[in-house]
């Protein structure tokens, strides 16, 4: 059966954006509209600015934002989705860099950190690379803060040629060794020791990043086959240059909003273009690729795993009239997602969120009924298409609808939600 | 999703072997040990400086790639060589190993109290045990642990003294991470996800059980899923409260699965709602006489925040024919006694020890009380000198293993109070991957090396 209409206008909103948002798919005339409206610029203050706190014991505080906060406001952008595609790159990119708030527990970082995400998600990629990788909550997260010349640690380094740009496989343990020893020197503005105030410079503020030419390996390394004293911003330069990157990268954004893998003539393409003519520029990319026929094809539609915090953000999205929204609200509604271990800052490990196959574990298709308890009894009046209509859903396979048809109110609910539609995306 | 291992991509030979499971299993312990412990023989013969016999000086064999005794050649030299073991007089199929994990830092020493030694009583002005149950009159339990004191007297209990690893981290992120995943580089399964890997994998869903409310990471494998119970209604899922029949959902829900159609048809999502639907009713049947005990005495919906009540789903798991492999609890995260420990811990040991009753007469009672190891862990133990009325990040611990069929006593080093690193920490005598690796080898009856990456030295835990 082929796609209708109306679904691959809610596709389009939940590749596009965060969730489902049936106030975009209501609004959209046709698909077009809809790819213009999720991609639409729009301004962006970031994350309000906070206080910057004097010492350890502080940040902890409420008056400083613990970690959840920062979380919170974060998943409120998502429902509200001014930008969806900014919510949606946003995302893509917190995956791509992950950091976890398990390890950098400082909430003034984190807020830090996401505002740099934010400020470039929709930008240009080699700015971003060059801007987080000497973000402190990255560098804490990667101990690239314990890198220096009298001991190196590989583990940033190593992250930022696996994970961050060329992808495993395109580069030796020497190049590790290399790009390591380049990126010494780099520490963190963190508060002097309990008894001692203030913090370790002025020449920074609290909780910055800063570079200590002292702890910097000056020695000539040979990385990627080029001799040089390489810092670390020569590093992220060779990585743009080689064409893994690109092709890495490309071939990674294709996948997260088509949900298929780029052909090799498409993606040889896309990356060409990207390094090229885009010079790096995010949104030409994501024009190219929704505006590629597999974009729209039947093959994609649900062809990926909903995430525990895309339904999160579509019940929020879809039942915003039948579910409390005051911040108490969304506050204990974080930590549900963090039972499911999809929240922001939440990622499990460098490599980032669990995808695909790994979603469809008992636990997690378990954990999609426990997300609907914020919602209100459900209105005895709604009709299959009224439920469906506020998750995003409209073509139903006939066994999906009978099963729907046959329940009771709650019921309905319920099984709409937990659905084989609305498990996959 | 492939493995993610940050610090060893480019080192495959400390990644486990890629390997389907038929595969893996043809390495079993007796061909593993006829192979490397001949090598072994070999090494430290030459070691000694003694003359070898001639041929005695060939290249070590390599290990035989089929475990069939009729095709192995023994080695010549039997006298460096123990005998294996027997096998465990319980079947393979019929052993649990439940893992309890105390989150936070569990004081060891005031759980497991060496009431000879003095230092112990400096170290601890304010918060030292004063009435320990004496075990063997150098170290005794806490005072609420009655029901391990009863097991060790049964000999039901090994206790190994030390446990720790190399460059211990005193953070609980770092730390938890290394307990979890147990190998040398960091790595995103768990040491018992890739045990399920390498055995069940995807075929028996409920091979792996994590008791709480979430699952856990050392649960977490490549080639299998982690499945969760917190009640003893199935699979764990707290449903919204207007949803009146959570039987009745979950029975409709199973209805979303096309009848009749065969695997192929069905996409991904559907074969998850089908097998998942099929875990539930069958973790259901199996703990439905827990659950009318629960609802009885009303306890049915409070399991996952207590470790009573955790215990007594691990028990259910096992008397009601579900019997994973292994049972994961994880439900006291409270260990981190900075402050007030005395009043905090106490209340711990309490539900510890009522947890283990629970547990121990629930097996006994259906005379399966040799089915099950329960093991305690914990990410680090604390500091030995208490600090305000609390205590600090520490390092080394000790483990408890508690069932019928472990070698009962007192093993590894005792804590030298004093000895302590720059940060007054413990030195570990045991790397906790070697009690990993005795569990491994003897309950769950696969090659250590193949789960923890290397070899490490195992422990004589079980009889």
């Amino acid at each position: 059966m082929a796609t209708s209409e109306s679904e691959q206008i809610a596709h389009v909103a939940r590749r596009l954006g965060l969730g489902a948002n049936p106030a975009l798919i209501a609004a959209s005339t046709d698909v077009d509209d809809a790819v213009a409206r999720a991609i639409a610029p729009a301004g962006d203050a970031g994350p309000p600015r906070l206080r910057i706190p004097p010492d350890w014991e502080s940040a902890y505080e409420e008056a400083y934002a613990p970690s959840e906060r920062v979380g919170v406001w974060w998943l409120q952008q998502m429902v509200g989705s001014s930008s969806p595609i900014r919510e949606r790159l946003t995302w893509f990119w917190h995956d791509h860099f992950a950091i976890s708030s398990e390890k950098v527990d400082v909430g003034w970082m984190l807020w830090d950190h996401l505002t740099t995400l934010r400020t470039h998600a929709t930008g240009n990629f080699a700015e971003l690379v060059h801007a987080i990788s000497i973000d402190a909550g990255m560098l804490w997260y990667l101990d690239g803060d314990a890198n220096t010349a009298a001991e190196t640690n590989e583990n940033f380094g190593r992250e930022l040629l696996e994970l961050h740009t060329l992808g495993i496989g395109n580069y030796t343990q020497d190049d590790v060794v290399a790009a390591s020893r380049a990126c010494t020197g780099w520490d963190i503005n963190f508060p002097q020791a309990q008894d001692r105030p203030g913090f370790h410079t002025n020449a920074v503020e609290g909780w910055a990043s800063y570079f200590r030419p002292e702890n910097h390996d000056g020695q000539i390394k040979t990385f990627l086959g080029r001799r040089g004293n390489w810092q670390m911003k020569d590093i992220i330069d060779i990585c743009l240059a080689q064409p893994e990157t690109a092709r890495f990268v490309a071939g990674k954004l294709f996948r997260e909003l088509v949900g298929l893998d780029a052909d090799e003539a498409t993606l040889e393409r896309l990356a060409s273009q990207f390094s090229g003519e885009w010079g790096w520029e995010i949104m030409p990319l994501v024009e190219a690729i929704v505006a590629h026929p597999a974009f729209l094809s039947d093959e994609a539609v649900w062809s990926k795993v909903r995430t525990p915090l895309e339904k999160g953000v579509s019940l929020y999205q879809g039942f915003g009239d039948f579910l409390p929204q005051q911040i108490w609200d969304y506050n204990k509604y974080f930590w549900t997602l963090v039972e499911t271990r999809y929240y922001p800052f939440g990622a499990p490990n460098p490599a980032g969120y669990l995808k695909d196959d790994r979603l469809l574990s008992p636990s997690v298709m378990m954990q999609a009924f426990h997300l609907l308890w914020p919602l209100n009894e459900p209105d005895p009046a709604w009709t299959v298409d009224d439920v469906t209509a506020r998750l995003g859903l409209f073509d139903l396979a006939p066994t999906t609808r009978s099963v729907l048809e046959g329940a009771g109110p709650a019921e309905l609910v319920a099984l709409a939600f937990t659905c084989p539609e609305f498990a996959a995306t | 999703m492939t493995t993610h291992s940050p610090d060893s991509p480019d080192s495959p030979e400390s990644k486990p072997v890629d390997v389907p499971p038929a595969e893996r299993f043809r390495l079993s312990r007796r061909g593993f040990l006829g192979g490397v412990g001949a090598a072994l023989a070999l090494t430290a013969c030459s070691d000694a400086g003694e003359v070898a016999e001639p041929g005695r000086d060939a290249p070590a064999p390599e290990a035989p790639p089929e475990a069939d005794p009729t095709t192995t050649t023994a080695p010549t030299t039997t006298t460096t060589e123990p005998p294996p073991p027997p096998p465990l007089p319980v079947p393979l199929d019929q052993r649990t190993l439940v893992v309890v994990e105390f989150g936070g830092g569990n004081d060891i020493l005031n759980t497991v109290v060496p009431h000879s030694n003095g230092r112990y009583y400096d170290l601890r002005p304010s918060l030292a045990i004063q009435d320990p149950i004496d075990l063997d009159g150098e170290i005794g339990l806490h005072p609420a642990l009655t029901v391990l004191e009863e097991e060790w007297q049964a000999d039901r209990v090994a206790l190994v003294e030390g446990v720790g690893i190399e460059k211990p981290s005193l953070s609980h992120f770092k730390s938890m991470q290394r307990w979890w995943e147990a190998t040398d580089t960091p790595n995103d399964t768990g040491w018992l996800g890739r045990y399920i890997d390498a055995t069940s994998g995807f075929d028996d869903l409920l091979a792996g059980v994590t008791v709480g409310a979430s699952p856990t990471l050392a649960m977490a494998g490549n080639n299998s899923y982690v499945v969760n119970v917190a009640t003893a209604l199935g699979l764990a899922a707290e449903m919204p409260w207007w949803i009146q029949d959570r039987g009745a959902l979950l029975d409709n829900w199973a209805k979303f699965v096309p009848e009749g159609a065969s695997a192929q048809e069905l996409t991904a999502v559907e074969k998850a709602i089908s097998r998942t639907a099929a875990a539930d009713r069958e973790l259901a049947a199996g703990l439905n006489p827990l659950r009318q005990a629960m609802e009885a005495d009303g306890s049915i919906h409070e399991q996952i925040y207590t470790l009573v009540g955790q215990m007594r789903l691990a028990a259910g798991l096992i008397v009601g024919g579900i019997a994973p492999r292994v049972i994961y609890v994880h439900g006291l995260v409270d260990f981190d006694t900075h402050s007030k420990q005395g009043s905090v811990h106490d209340q711990l040991m309490y539900e510890f020890n009522d947890g283990l009753r629970y547990f121990r007469d629930a097996l006994a009672e259906a005379g399966m009380t040799d089915r099950a190891v329960v093991m305690t862990t914990s990410e680090f133990g604390r500091r030995p000198a208490e600090s305000g009325n609390g205590t600090d990040h520490g390092t080394a611990s000790s483990q408890l293993l508690i069932g019928g069929l472990v070698a009962p006593g007192r093993q590894g080093q005792p804590h030298d109070l004093s000895r302590l690193d720059d940060d007054g920490n413990l030195f570990h005598s045991v790397d906790f991957r070697s009690v990993f690796a005795s569990v491994l080898d003897r309950w769950l009856e696969v090659d250590p090396a193949e789960i923890l990456g290397r070899n490490y030295e195992t422990l004589p835990l079980f009889v």
